[in-house]
């Protein structure tokens, strides 16, 4: 039998259709005597079953009674310790994680000018080299290297004009050179 | 004055009534005992978790809410303490289960069958016809038996059913029938002896 045809004989049994309903199957088990020998062997079941109540028919104890209602009143924590050492955990959690971060905050703070000179540390190199070496170098590499890197500031921050470049050098100077020009780069020393 | 109903009771006690708790455990021990019982294999734990039951109502008072039957509520405690007692009995076997006769498989194979064995309704003893109903009931799948439980012994319907396991209605009727089926097949002859008589 079909599960769906089965729950239905079942609510039959339980008395849990509607009077339309069970007039339905009321029809089909008329003509139907396979349903019929179903339904009446499920009913026997239902009888049965009361042969498997293992329950005893009234378990009660004075004993029992007091016992429980003891363990009710009894608070739900007896004991402050669990709460304590939740506490205690708790703090010095939140400890570690601020330690923590402070840690890696301290060490990750760069001042204006620190991130200037790190953003630009191998450009800064290159211009320290240029400036000890300037006295030896072409004012041609000079004002390539210059041409190469216009954002470069100067180390101490001067500008000169293209007219401060000794004048034996002056000639080499590209058109293009920008119009300020580090002291310290263009004034070889 | 008419008696408070369970419900009744659970509110009165959510209210911190002085003796609404005592009445309550005095109305319903048995009816836990008993539903306990059915619910786990062991006898020795019955009491233990019957009392767990009245405390897990009792600390459950303030936030009690009366709009489900009382019983509904109750029986939903009942019925996942005994889902966790087993579980955790099972568990603690060291055999299987289909060693340890017990009924976690659904081989109604091993049903006790004596062909020779008188009809129920005319020489076996109730004791004898319950204890071949419950070896049949203990093959059944655990959420069958329990549906089973609850709907036979504890009078419940669909829809309470499927409130304490948290089932749909529909699956709480699919495993009604699966277990009377099952029940059905098993018992075989003499289930068939008892209709005809």
């Amino acid at each position: 039998m079909h599960e769906r045809d089965g729950i239905r004989l079942m609510e039959y049994l339980d008395g849990t259709l509607s009077a339309v309903e069970r007039q339905d199957v009321e029809a089909w088990l008329a003509v139907d005597a396979e349903a019929r020998r179903t339904l009446a062997e499920h009913r026997a079941l239902w009888t049965l079953l009361d042969a498997a109540d293992t329950a005893p028919a009234a378990d009660t104890s004075e004993e029992f009674r007091r016992r429980t209602l003891e363990r009710a009143r009894e608070p739900a924590f007896t004991s402050w310790k669990p709460r304590a050492v939740a506490l205690i955990a708790a703090s010095v959690l939140v400890g570690v994680v601020v330690f923590a971060w402070h840690d890696a905050a301290s060490h990750s703070t760069l001042a204006a000018e620190d991130v200037a000179v790190v953003g630009n540390l191998d450009l800064l190199e290159d211009l320290d080299f240029l400036e000890q070496h300037a006295d030896v170098l072409d004012a041609s590499v000079l004002a390539g290297v210059l041409r190469e890197f216009p954002a470069a500031e100067a180390p101490k921050g001067a500008v000169l004009a293209p007219s401060d470049v000794p004048a034996e050098r002056r000639a080499d100077l590209p058109a293009d050179l920008p119009a300020d020009l580090p002291a310290d780069l263009a004034e070889p020393r | 004055m008419a008696p408070l109903d369970g419900r009744e009771m659970m509110l009165a006690v959510s209210r911190e009534i002085p003796g609404a708790f005592e009445r309550l455990v005095s109305v319903y021990e048995s009816r836990i005992k008993a539903a306990v019982a059915r619910s786990i294999s062991d006898r020795s734990s019955v009491d233990d978790l019957s009392q767990e039951v009245l405390l897990r109502l009792y600390r459950a008072r303030a936030r009690y809410e009366p709009t489900a039957r009382f019983e509904t509520f109750l029986y939903r405690i009942i019925f996942n303490l005994c889902v966790n007692h087993t579980q955790y009995q099972r568990r603690r076997r060291t055999l299987p289960l289909e060693q340890a006769g017990g009924y976690g498989e659904s081989d109604f194979s091993t049903l006790p069958e004596d062909e020779n064995a008188p009809s129920p309704i005319e020489d076996v003893a109730r004791e004898e016809r319950g204890r071949i109903v419950r070896a049949a009931m203990e093959q059944l799948p655990e959420n069958q038996r329990r549906a089973l439980q609850l709907s036979r012994f504890e009078g419940l319907g669909y829809e309470e059913i499927s409130e304490v396991m948290t089932l749909s209605v529909q699956a709480v009727k699919s495993l009604l029938w699966r277990a009377r089926e099952n029940l059905r097949h098993s018992l075989g002859s003499r289930l068939g002896n008892y209709a005809d008589a």
